[in-house]
């Protein structure tokens, strides 16, 4: 291009409105009196409206719903999860879980002991289960046993719950 | 206050549906990012859903000094990255001159005699699709107008005045292939 026209690069800053207010007069004024400046420029203004156009796509109609959809999803997971997802639940029942496995550990360490201080009285069940005497007369075994497996069942409701009757 | 920032508030404060109106006002933004990238249409919109949900997981990581459509972008890129890494897909920039024949082989099945200002956005579209990825990417923020030009370059880790060069030299040469296109078919015709 001659010293005296505009170079393509100005008209793309001029477009982008990238250059400043001085240069924008001169260039405008050029371009009113250069009809070969004029021609360049609008050519390219017509390519910048049609490259703006081209650029952005879209995605299906469906799109934003698909998306709402997965996240109610993962909403009632987060609100309706099984007590055991919960960090602090998770955390306070394996802390009790820790504890009763240690009682247990006390009971089998001092079988003959009847100063523990958490004895239970368990003798209608110690009798039902009385054929291994040995380990059911513990009563700090019984007392775990009936423990843990009333959180198991405890935890095995909530599942069934949410999945029968929450998130269907 | 910004209205993406009360939108986010509700959404952190528990009604989620009205993340529906960031997904709705920006579902054109992250598609057009994921697409450039993925190239596949149907996997550009799967991953893009991917992005939505990430977003929606983490919102409570995105400190509101930053634009939300900045914290997006970074969340679109890497998605899709992590997609053309999984489905192996070759995002290295096809041969200039390949890209150029397999663009007029596609052209072929126009009608060209109502060349028309819909189709011709389409062509430069595939332009855009056949620049390599972070040129595509370029020219797609630019474009978008979510992002100034000193945000497009630190998004991209380039300085300012390289932004614009880049910018100025990929406008170019579209220009100048989409003129390639329509004068080789214009001869074709006659």
């Amino acid at each position: 291009m001659k010293k005296e026209h505009i170079s393509e690069e100005q008209l793309w800053e001029y477009l982008d409105g990238e250059i400043n207010q001085e240069k924008q007069g001169f260039l405008e004024k050029h371009l009113d009196k250069c009809p070969l400046c004029k021609k360049a420029y609008l050519e390219i203004a017509a390519f910048n409206q049609e490259l703006a156009g081209a650029v952005q796509l879209q995605p299906s109609m469906r799109f934003s719903k698909n998306v709402m959809e997965i996240i109610e999803i993962e909403v009632s997971k987060k609100l309706y999860r099984p007590l055991l997802q919960s960090f602090w639940r998770k955390l306070a029942i394996s802390g009790f879980a820790t504890m009763l496995t240690a009682m247990v550990a006390v009971g089998f360490l001092f079988p003959g002991e009847e100063n523990l201080p958490f004895q239970i009285e368990l003798t209608n069940l110690q009798s039902i289960l009385g054929f291994f005497p040995q380990l059911f007369q513990n009563q700090i075994f019984m007392f775990a046993l009936l423990s843990v497996a009333g959180l198991w069942g405890i935890y095995l409701l909530d599942k069934f719950v949410i999945a029968r009757f929450i998130r269907k | 206050m910004n209205e993406d920032i009360r939108h986010i508030n509700m959404v952190l404060a528990g009604n989620h549906k009205a993340y529906a109106k960031l997904v709705q006002k920006y579902e054109g933004y992250v598609f057009t990012v994921v697409n450039r990238i993925v190239y596949n249409r149907e996997e550009a919109e799967e991953a893009a859903q991917d992005v939505f949900i990430k977003a929606f997981k983490t919102l409570k990581s995105y400190r509101q000094s930053a634009k939300f459509s900045t914290w997006l972008y970074r969340i679109a890129y890497n998605t899709a990255i992590d997609y053309t890494r999984k489905k192996k897909r070759n995002i290295e920039s096809i041969d200039q001159d390949d890209r150029f024949y397999h663009l007029k082989d596609n052209l072929h099945q126009g009608q060209f005699e109502q060349l028309q200002h819909q189709q011709r956005e389409q062509y430069i579209n595939e332009l855009i699709n056949n620049l390599p990825p972070n040129d595509g990417l370029l020219i797609s923020l630019f474009y978008l107008k979510e992002q100034s030009i000193e945000e497009i370059a630190a998004i991209m880790n380039l300085s300012i005045s390289n932004i614009k060069v880049k910018l100025f030299r990929l406008r170019k040469k579209l220009k100048l292939e989409l003129e390639k296109i329509l004068e080789h078919e214009a001869k074709e015709l006659l």
